[in-house]
C-alpha cells in the first residue's frame, strides 16, 4: 500500500487538471476574501461582517447548486457563522472533485492497473490507496481555498469573528469544532462518492455524470419519499431525516423551534440572510443524524466501489 | 514479508487446470490445462480469437477465470498469487503508459511499484539501452508522441523492472520494423540465456517465432490443442516434397490412397509430413505416372500451425 501512495502522489504532482483546478479554487479564494473585504459589501451589515458571518453571499454563490446550498445550511446551524463563504468553496470543491473522476479514469483508459496487480498488489490495496488520494485531493482543495481566503480576508482589515461571536466564548470554539467535522464528513462522503463511481464506470466523464447525477438524486429523493409517506406510509417521514435534501429544506425553512434567522431587508433586490442561530441542545440530534447519513453514503459507496472493482476484468 | 519460494530450471512455476473464461455468454477460452516451466521461451500460437490474450489476461490475474484454478510460483491460494504476481512481468496487447508522462517518468512509476532502489542511478537508463531507446531518457516528450515502435519498445523497457522470473508478452513485435523486430528477438534471447528469466511470447508471426522459441503452445477457438518444443516440432512437422507428373490428379489420387498428405498447389502435388522422399517416388513410379521434377522443402510453423488447428 505503501509502494501504490507513493506512486498515486507521483502521478498527481504530473496531472495538469489536479493543477489547474487547485489554481482555480486558489484564485477563489483570494477573490472571495477580497469580495468580503470589499467596503461596499462589508456596509451591507451594519454589525460587522465576518469571513464566517456572510450567509447571504454565500447563498448567492451556491444557488446555482442546491446541493451545495444544502450544504452550507448544515454548516450554518453548528457554526460560528461558517457557512456563506464555506458554502462558496463546497460549490468549488464539489466541481473540484473531477480530479478525482479524471485521475481514476486515466488508469482505466490507460489500462495502467494491470502495472499495479503485476507489482504484487491486491485490488483492495489498489482501491483504498486510490481513495486516499482522492481525500487528500478533496481536502488539499478545502485547505488551499480556506487559507487564502482568510489571507486574502485579513489583509483587508476583516475581522474573523463579530463581537457577538466573541462574546459567545462558551461555544465559540466547539461550534467551530462541530463545524469543520461537518465538512470534513461532507468531504469525506463527496470523494467516497466520486471515487466509487470512478470504479464502478471506467470513464472519466461517464463517472463524473452520473456522480453529479447521483448527487443531485441524492438531494431530491426527499421528495419521492415525501411522496409515498403522505400515502399511508407516516413511518417513511423518519427516513426523511437522513437525506441531504430533507436536511437542507429544514434548515432552509428555518426552523423557528430550533433556530432563529436574521436578515436586512435590500429594498426591492431581496435578503440578505445571515446565519441561523442554534438554540443550545436543540441542534446535537440534527448534527448526529446528518454525520451519521453522511458517514452511512460513504462506507455504501465505498462497498459498492469496491465490490466493482473486486469482481471486474480489467483490460 | 515472507520469502520467495525459489525455482530451479525445469520447475512447474504456472500451472493452469481446467481454466475457462466466458464473456457474455461466449466461451473464450475452453477447459485449458496447461504447465510453465521455469527457463522456458514458449510461443503461444493461435489464430486471432483463439483465446490467447484471454489466457495471458487470466495468467497475470488481471481477468477471473469462469472456472478453473491457476497457480503461479506456487500460490495455493488468492492472497499468494496476488503476491507472486510480483514476479511476473506482462505486456498485454498494448504497452500501459501513462500517456502524459515522459518515458523515464513512466519508468519511474515502476521503479515506484516495485520498490527500486535509486532508479535514477543508472538503472533507468540501462533499461531504456537494454530496449535500443537510450535517447528516451532524457527526452521531455510525453509518450502519446511516441510511435508504435517506440512505444512497445518502452512497455518491454517497463517490464523489464525489477527484474521479473517470467515475461509474458502478448505480440511484442506490434509496429516494430524489421530491425526492431530482430533486436527484441535478441533482448529475449538475451533475457532467457543470460538471466533465466521464463518468457512467454504470442505472436503472430510465427516465422519469428521460430526464431527463438524453445516451445510452442497452440490455442485454437479457446481450447488448448498442443504443446510442442521446438525439437520435437522439427521432427513432426517434417518436410514437404513438391513433385510434378503427367497427371497431377492421379498422383494426388494415389498418394492419399498409400495414406500420404497429399494437396494440389497450381501447377504440382505437395506432399507433407513425408520421413523419406524416396518412398513417394515409388509410389509415383509405381502408378506409371511421368515423373516431370521434384523438390524437398522443410515445413514452416505456419504449415504446422495450420495442420494442428485444422486450418486446411
Amino acid at each position: 500500500m505503501k509502494r501504490l501512495l507513493k506512486l498515486y502522489f507521483y502521478r498527481l504532482v504530473h496531472e495538469k487538471p489536479f493543477w489547474i483546478i487547485f489554481a482555480i479554487i486558489g484564485l477563489a479564494g483570494i477573490v472571495t476574501g477580497w469580495v468580503v473585504g470589499n467596503e461596499y459589501i462589508r456596509s451591507l451589515d451594519p454589525h460587522g461582517m465576518t469571513l464566517f458571518d456572510t450567509y447571504g453571499l454565500g447563498s448567492y454563490v451556491a444557488m446555482g447548486l442546491s446541493f451545495s446550498f444544502s450544504l452550507s445550511s448544515l454548516s450554518s446551524i453548528v457554526s460560528v457563522g461558517v457557512p456563506g463563504l464555506v458554502a462558496a468553496w463546497l460549490q468549488l470543491g464539489f466541481w473540484g472533485l473531477i480530479v478525482i473522476t479524471l485521475f481514476i479514469g486515466r488508469e482505466w483508459k490507460e489500462r495502467t492497473f494491470r502495472n499495479q496487480i503485476l507489482a504484487g498488489q491486491s485490488r483492495l490495496s489498489i482501491y483504498f490507496s486510490s481513495l486516499i488520494v482522492c481525500l487528500v485531493i478533496a481536502l488539499a482543495n478545502l485547505l488551499v481555498f480556506e487559507t487564502l481566503m482568510l489571507v486574502t480576508g485579513s489583509l483587508f482589515g476583516v475581522p474573523f469573528f463579530t463581537a457577538r461571536q466573541l462574546a459567545d466564548t462558551v461555544n465559540l470554539g466547539s461550534k467551530f469544532a462541530v463545524s469543520i467535522t461537518l465538512l470534513f464528513v461532507i468531504y469525506l462522503m463527496m470523494a467516497c462518492a466520486a471515487t466509487s463511481w470512478s470504479y464502478i464506470i471506467p470513464n472519466s466523464w461517464g463517472s463524473l455524470g452520473v456522480f453529479y447525477a447521483s448527487c443531485l438524486a441524492l438531494l431530491f429523493s426527499v421528495f419521492i419519499v415525501d411522496d409515498i409517506a403522505t400515502r399511508n406510509h407516516t413511518s417513511l417521514y423518519l427516513l426523511e431525516n437522513f437525506l441531504p435534501g430533507y436536511q437542507s429544506a429544514k434548515l432552509m425553512a428555518f426552523d423557528y423551534d430550533n433556530a432563529i434567522t436574521s436578515y436586512k431587508d435590500m429594498g426591492g433586490q431581496g435578503y440578505v440572510y445571515y446565519m441561523p442561530q442554534t438554540t443550545a441542545g436543540h441542534a446535537t440530534p440534527f448534527i448526529l443524524t446528518t454525520v451519521f447519513s453522511n458517514l452511512f453514503y460513504a462506507a455504501a459507496m465505498t462497498f459498492l466501489g469496491c465490490f466493482s472493482f473486486l469482481k471486474r476484468d480489467l483490460k | 514479508m515472507s520469502q520467495l519460494k525459489k525455482f530451479s530450471p525445469g520447475d512447474v512455476i504456472v500451472s493452469a487446470e481446467h481454466l475457462s473464461k466466458q464473456y457474455r455468454g461466449c466461451l473464450a477460452l475452453n477447459d485449458v490445462t496447461l504447465n510453465i516451466k521455469k527457463g522456458q521461451l514458449i510461443g503461444l500460437v493461435g489464430k486471432n480469437g483463439a483465446g490467447k490474450t484471454t489466457l495471458i489476461r487470466l495468467l497475470t490475474g488481471v481477468a477471473w477465470p469462469t472456472t478453473g484454478h491457476i497457480s503461479v510460483f506456487g500460490s495455493v491460494n488468492q492472497k499468494e498469487m496476488e503476491t507472486n504476481l510480483s514476479r511476473v512481468a506482462a505486456m498485454i496487447e498494448q504497452p500501459a503508459l501513462y500517456e502524459n508522462m515522459t518515458a523515464t517518468e513512466n519508468l519511474m512509476t515502476a521503479c515506484i511499484l516495485n520498490d527500486v532502489k535509486n532508479p535514477m542511478d543508472g538503472y533507468i537508463r540501462d533499461k531504456f539501452e537494454f530496449v535500443g531507446l537510450p535517447e528516451s531518457y532524457l527526452d521531455k516528450r510525453p509518450v502519446k508522441n511516441y510511435s508504435l515502435g517506440m512505444r512497445q519498445r518502452v512497455g518491454i523497457a517497463m517490464a523489464m523492472i525489477g527484474d521479473p522470473e517470467l515475461m509474458i508478452l502478448d505480440e511484442p513485435t506490434n509496429g516494430l520494423d524489421p530491425e526492431g523486430i530482430r533486436q527484441i528477438r535478441e533482448l529475449l534471447l538475451k533475457l532467457n540465456k543470460e538471466k533465466g528469466v521464463t518468457i512467454i511470447v504470442s505472436s503472430h508471426i510465427l516465422s519469428e517465432l521460430s526464431k527463438f522459441a524453445s516451445s510452442y503452445i497452440f490455442i485454437d477457438r479457446g481450447r488448448f490443442v498442443e504443446e510442442i518444443s521446438a525439437e520435437d516440432l522439427e521432427s513432426k512437422a517434417g518436410k514437404v516434397l513438391i513433385v510434378k507428373t503427367d497427371n497431377n490428379a492421379k498422383a494426388q489420387e494415389v498418394l492419399l490412397a498409400a495414406h500420404f498428405d497429399a494437396e494440389i498447389v497450381k501447377d504440382s502435388v505437395y506432399v507433407h509430413n513425408i520421413k523419406e522422399p524416396a518412398e513417394v517416388l515409388n509410389v509415383i513410379s509405381k502408378n506409371s505416372l511421368a515423373l516431370l521434377g521434384f523438390k524437398e522443402e522443410e515445413n514452416s510453423l505456419e504449415d504446422y500451425f495450420v495442420d494442428v488447428v485444422g486450418g486446411k
